[in-house]
């Protein structure tokens, strides 16, 4: 497998496989999406079709379960997600095989982050950008993709950065079913776990703490096999974080980093439910959080974690110009397995 | 007793566990590299990225990278300006491939694990009626499974030993089978026989007959594990040992000799005796005869020295009834090797060199089981072991004890051979400490193993209950097949795997099978049947809707609506049903006649014959599920009014349509949809199709009732059967582009407000002329 040219007349801000791992989307700061398709001969991507997708910098984009058809969300530095449909009869390479369906233009300030809900969760998508604030969209007649329904609004951060500094805004959903719906929301040097409540309100249940600088990058495992949840996170401050979650019971909030949501709604206060409007009063089983992991080898800022699919492999790349790829003993060890490197 | 570790280091983890392709060569083999760097800080292996990798910037690069549910197609990307290449790798688990030895190998081997059953477990009765029976059940049960797993590899490594693009692979697994067949000797032969054999006596009782059994396994084991896992002495070091002497005179060889002993004086030379002991030692005695033979002692002894050629057929002989099968002859031999020893050593009517003839009494030495003449002629520290166990003293305890321990004095281990580490944590009774070295050559083997070891009771419960590695390795191994994504053929194994593990519990299985199921890349029905029935078995109601909603959107992107309803409707998804069945019926209705689709016009239709279909009832049956045949049945009124409408049946078309006009789950917008594509140019425009009062009071009532011209769904749908009429009607008159801009459809107006107000004058008059006829 050879490299090969991306096409896009800018930076590269994202890429996203979809469910069966035979499609690419990139998105680039040329305002461009470009989808590319696995060929099963010659199993090289090959570049399915290239549109023109917003009116700044696409930093964002990401596939839709694929039980909610062929959708892709991207989301850009013009302030808008959008919502598109491929149609299958569409020419390929024509700028026209997919089809917006919907714009949503909510946000006070530029995106950064999109990411759909997994699929038990309904069609559902996240959003975060620099007005700190996390935003939920349903589709909530799946057979109408052109309608989508603000259904939740967090602010994150109560005041949102000067655009002069440099911010990162990152999102992540819990992918397993047999938890609660939750998510893993990050700005600035702030990690913070967010889960549905029993009155269907997101609440802020836990924190991961300990960076020392912006988090680049966070990514929720998949679950598979453990009774427990990892998050990992890429930080400015060099290091890969990952992080064990597990269910607490209220007795047990008051350690290390979890609490329960009344708690942390009352010493958070930059962590507001806007449409919220009774005063939060309700007790939320909180989460265990301890950390797992810290790992410095990347000797610099730490730009990207992703996880295999069964959560067994992490990855992470760095200001060395290396991925280097993790993997746990049985003693929740993790140990760097394998480096590859961008220089010669 | 099971061995304990002492760091977390020494456990289940080896840095060059997975090894990470960019590139294939031409014939699509994967190939690692071969001169691989380690990362300083972790002692991972470093691998390039790409070797055109030159026009990557070196300093303060964002680069990142995203997992791809594929492991072997994933993309390193650039957020920089000069990098506008994408960079695919592959990141594989080194010992997963997707050959078919190696799928048949772990296939074998799972059912060997899978069928061992309630065997998988090791309980020790601490209460109740004791049945010994029972246990010697369990431990045969397991000891075969190890047996059958450790033929397997060996077919395995039969298959690919002439590949020349698996050699790595070849000698990670033959380092496999050398631990294998030391844990198996150790382990899972013996099964406390030295214990029945004291207790017992020198009754030939039934346990003795096993326990001799026994005893012929462990040898042939025992040898196979020292000669197999170096391979010394080859063939070609026993030729140097021939060709050595070659230059040797034959003159002093009688004429009959053999070719071979005409060829010199091999057995005069120091080398010659040292290859034939160690043949000994190690067991090989046909190969050590046949040395013999082919160096022309038997010969020249014949000729020289009566007493040292019979103690040298008295030592074939002895070699050659080398009693395997049964300890108390072995006693009766070793007597007679003793015997001979001594005879011939203290006998004074040897007339040959006194170089040979200390050879031939080292040889008699160490078949009567000389300690210090079988250390001296062992070069390793396991052959001594073999030669201890074969001719001083047959028993297992010992090996563990004072063999090692003298033997490693001796021959110190060769720490870069991995096995001999292993094989001697074995014979110390450290179990835990193989497993990495195992997992390092073999995921599959490792796993297994594991389970094995777990099965007979060698692994500590308590550091089990404490850590779960039997558990963390099979479940591993089950993940990483699965992670395969592009090898389906493995999930069943994975699956039962995780079904099969005896530390799952039954909530655990669930919950893991039904996040890891979800993933199956399924491609033919036989795939989906197979994953709709490990739904069903587990109770997966969710995962199977699930897959059922992913093949109706697969369904749909082909184009194929009626199997699309169908997987959407098994997914419990009526409302998806119910918008393709109105989005039917809508089309329909906008070209103004049923849908070319003759297996939904077969589902609608009472009489197939009318529209050519031979589709049978039993097939269509299985294609239509109830709730479909509800929500078609709109569907299924419309295509009975294009068919009364083509026999010019209008009064009884009329009744249909005032059937679905009048329907109470009508949407709305369909009703203007129905009166502008139907009832208004067919009915209402043509003054020669008579509609009845009472007709025509119903429609008036629906519209009255119905009728939201401020719909915007309705105003949507009426704007486009304007577009398309006036297209129509562009078209008809050929009209070139301005005019087509400036025309509007003729016959309707152009909001919804005034159609509604020109179908209630139409009506009108429809009354006023049913009346004037009247």
């Amino acid at each position: 497998m050879k490299p090969f040219n991306s096409g896009h007349e800018d930076l590269v801000l994202d890429v996203s496989y979809d469910f069966y791992g035979r499609h690419l989307a990139t998105c680039s700061a040329d305002q461009h999406v470009k989808v590319f398709k696995l060929d099963k001969e010659s199993e090289e991507w090959i570049l399915s079709d290239s549109w023109r997708a917003h009116d700044a910098s696409v930093v964002s984009v990401d596939w839709v379960a694929p039980e909610y058809g062929r959708l892709l969300a991207t989301a850009s530095h013009d302030k808008s997600i959008k919502i598109w449909e491929e149609d299958p009869d569409g020419t390929e390479g024509s700028g026209r095989r997919w089809t917006r369906l919907a714009t949503l233009n909510d946000s006070s300030g530029a995106l950064y982050g999109i990411q759909f809900a997994p699929s038990h969760l309904g069609l559902r998508l996240a959003s975060i950008g620099n007005d700190g604030v996390l935003r939920i969209y349903d589709a909530l007649e799946p057979q109408d993709l052109r309608v989508w329904t603000l259904t939740t609004e967090v602010k994150v951060l109560a005041i949102p950065p000067a655009h002069q500094l440099q911010s990162a805004f990152c999102l992540s959903w819990c992918p397993t079913r047999f938890a609660p719906e939750r998510l893993a929301v990050c700005v600035l040097d702030k990690a913070l776990i967010y889960q549905r409540g029993r009155n269907g309100k997101l609440h802020n249940v836990a924190r991961l703490t300990g960076h020392n600088g912006l988090i680049r990058s966070v990514a929720w495992a998949p679950s598979i096999g453990r009774l427990y949840q990892l998050v990992a996170t890429g930080c400015k401050d060099g290091k890969v974080r990952i992080f064990k979650i597990t269910e607490s019971t209220v007795s047990a909030t008051n350690k290390n980093n979890s609490m329960t949501s009344s708690q942390l709604t009352k010493d958070d206060s930059e962590s507001q439910t806007l449409n919220d409007e009774e005063p939060e009063n309700t007790t939320e089983p909180a989460l265990q959080v301890e950390i797992l992991s810290e790992h410095a080898d990347h000797g610099g800022e730490v730009w990207s974690v992703s996880w295999n699919i069964t959560g067994t492999i992490l990855s992470s790349t760095g200001e060395d110009g290396k991925v280097r790829l993790w993997k746990s003993t049985y003693s929740n060890e993790y140990k760097c397995m394998s480096v590859i490197t961008s220089q010669s | 007793m099971a061995g304990t570790y002492h760091s977390t280091d020494d456990l289940l983890i080896e840095v060059d566990w997975n090894n990470v392709i960019n590139d294939s060569d031409e014939n699509g083999q994967q190939e690692t590299s071969t001169q691989i760097k380690l990362d300083p800080s972790s002692g991972a292996p470093i691998i390039p990225l790409s070797e055109e990798s030159d026009d990557i910037p070196k300093d303060s690069i964002e680069m990142k990278f995203k997992m791809n549910n594929i492991n072997s197609n994933q993309v390193v990307y650039f957020s920089n300006e000069t990098v506008k290449c994408l960079y695919p790798v592959t990141i594989d688990e080194a010992s997963i491939d997707n050959s078919e030895g190696y799928i048949e190998y772990v296939t074998k081997i799972f059912e060997i694990y899978d069928s061992l059953g309630e065997d998988r477990i090791f309980n020790i009765p601490m209460m109740g009626l004791i049945n010994k029976m029972n246990n010697r059940n369990h431990d045969y049960n397991v000891n075969l499974s190890m047996e059958m797993m450790i033929s397997e590899l060996e077919i395995f490594i039969d298959k690919i030993k002439n590949d020349c693009t698996k050699i790595n692979r070849f000698y990670q697994l033959e380092n496999c089978l050398s631990i294998l067949n030391c844990l198996r000797i150790m382990y899972f032969i013996m099964d406390g026989s030295e214990e029945d054999s004291v207790m017992n006596g020198n009754d030939m009782s039934k346990n003795q007959i096993e326990n001799d059994k026994k005893r012929q396994i462990f040898i042939n084991g025992l040898i196979k594990w020292v000669n197999r896992s170096d391979g010394e002495p080859n063939a070609d070091f026993i030729e140097q040992v021939f060709d050595s002497t070659e230059q040797l005179g034959e003159e002093e060889l009688p004429e009959n000799s053999p070719q071979g002993a005409r060829d010199s004086h091999v057995f005069e030379t120091e080398i010659f005796w040292k290859l034939i002991n160690q043949l000994i030692i190690r067991g090989l005695f046909s190969q050590a005869i046949g040395c013999i033979d082919r160096s022309g002692l038997k010969e020249y002894l014949l000729a020289q020295c009566d007493v040292s050629s019979n103690a040298l057929l008295d030592i074939i002989s002895l070699l050659k009834e080398y009693p395997a099968d049964s300890l108390s002859t072995f006693r009766e031999w070793k007597n007679l090797a003793l015997e001979l020893l001594q005879n011939y050593s203290m006998n004074d009517d040897i007339s040959i060199s006194g170089d040979l003839r200390d050879s031939i009494e080292d040889t008699l030495l160490i078949i009567s089981g000389d300690k210090n003449c079988i250390l001296k002629y062992s070069q390793f520290w396991y052959e001594s072991i073999c030669g201890f166990y074969l001719f001083y003293i047959p028993s297992l305890e010992l090996i563990k004890t004072e063999y090692l321990a003298w033997s490693i004095k001796k021959n110190t281990i060769n720490v870069v051979n991995s096995w001999e580490v292993a094989s001697k944590d074995l014979m110390q009774g450290k179990i835990y400490p193989i497993l990495p070295i195992l997992e390092k050559y073999d995921l599959a083997t490792s796993s297994f193993t594991s389970g094995l070891c777990q099965a007979k009771g060698l692994l500590e419960p308590e550091i089990e209950e404490q850590y779960g590695i039997v558990n963390y390795m099979i479940n591993s191994f089950a993940f990483e097949i699965c992670s395969k994504m592009n090898n389906k053929k493995l999930w069943p194994i994975a699956i039962g795997l995780i079904c099969n593990n005896p530390n799952n519990s039954n909530t655990y299985k669930r919950i893991t099978i039904g996040e890891l199921i979800a993933h199956f890349p399924y491609e033919t029905n036989d795939d989906l049947e197979w994953l709709l029935s490990i739904c069903a078995e587990w109770k997966l109601i969710d995962v199977a809707k699930k897959i059922y909603m992913q093949l109706g959107n697969t369904m749909m992107y082909e184009g194929n609506t009626i199997e699309a309803m169908k997987n959407f409707s098994k997914g419990g998804n009526i409302e998806m049903v119910k918008h393709y069945s109105w989005m039917l019926f809508e089309a329909s209705i906008l070209q103004s006649k049923p849908l070319d689709d003759i297996i939904l016009n077969t589902i609608v239709s009472d009489d197939a014959s009318k529209i050519d279909s031979d589709i049978p009832e039993e097939i269509l049956d299985k294609m239509v599920t109830n709730t479909m045949r509800q929500t078609l049945s709109p569907y299924g009124v419309l295509f009975k009014f294009f068919q009364l409408i083509e026999e010019e049946k209008f009064s009884s078309a009329l009744e249909l349509l005032l059937l679905l006009i009048n329907f109470q789950y009508l949407p709305k917008h369909y009703l203007v949809l129905i009166t502008s594509k139907l009832l208004y140019p067919i009915y209402l425009m043509d003054d020669t199709k008579k509609v009845s009062e009472e007709s025509i009071l119903i429609l008036i009532e629906v519209i009255e009732k119905e009728w939201d011209c401020k719909d915007e769904k309705s105003i949507i749908i009426y704007q486009r059967v304007i577009a398309e009429e006036y297209e129509k009607e562009s078209e008809h008159m050929n009209l070139d582009q301005d005019d087509k801009q400036n025309r509007k459809a003729t016959n309707y107006p152009g909001t919804i407000e005034d159609f509604l107000k020109q179908v209630r004058r139409l009506l009108n008059f429809k009354l006023c002329d049913d009346y004037i006829i009247l």
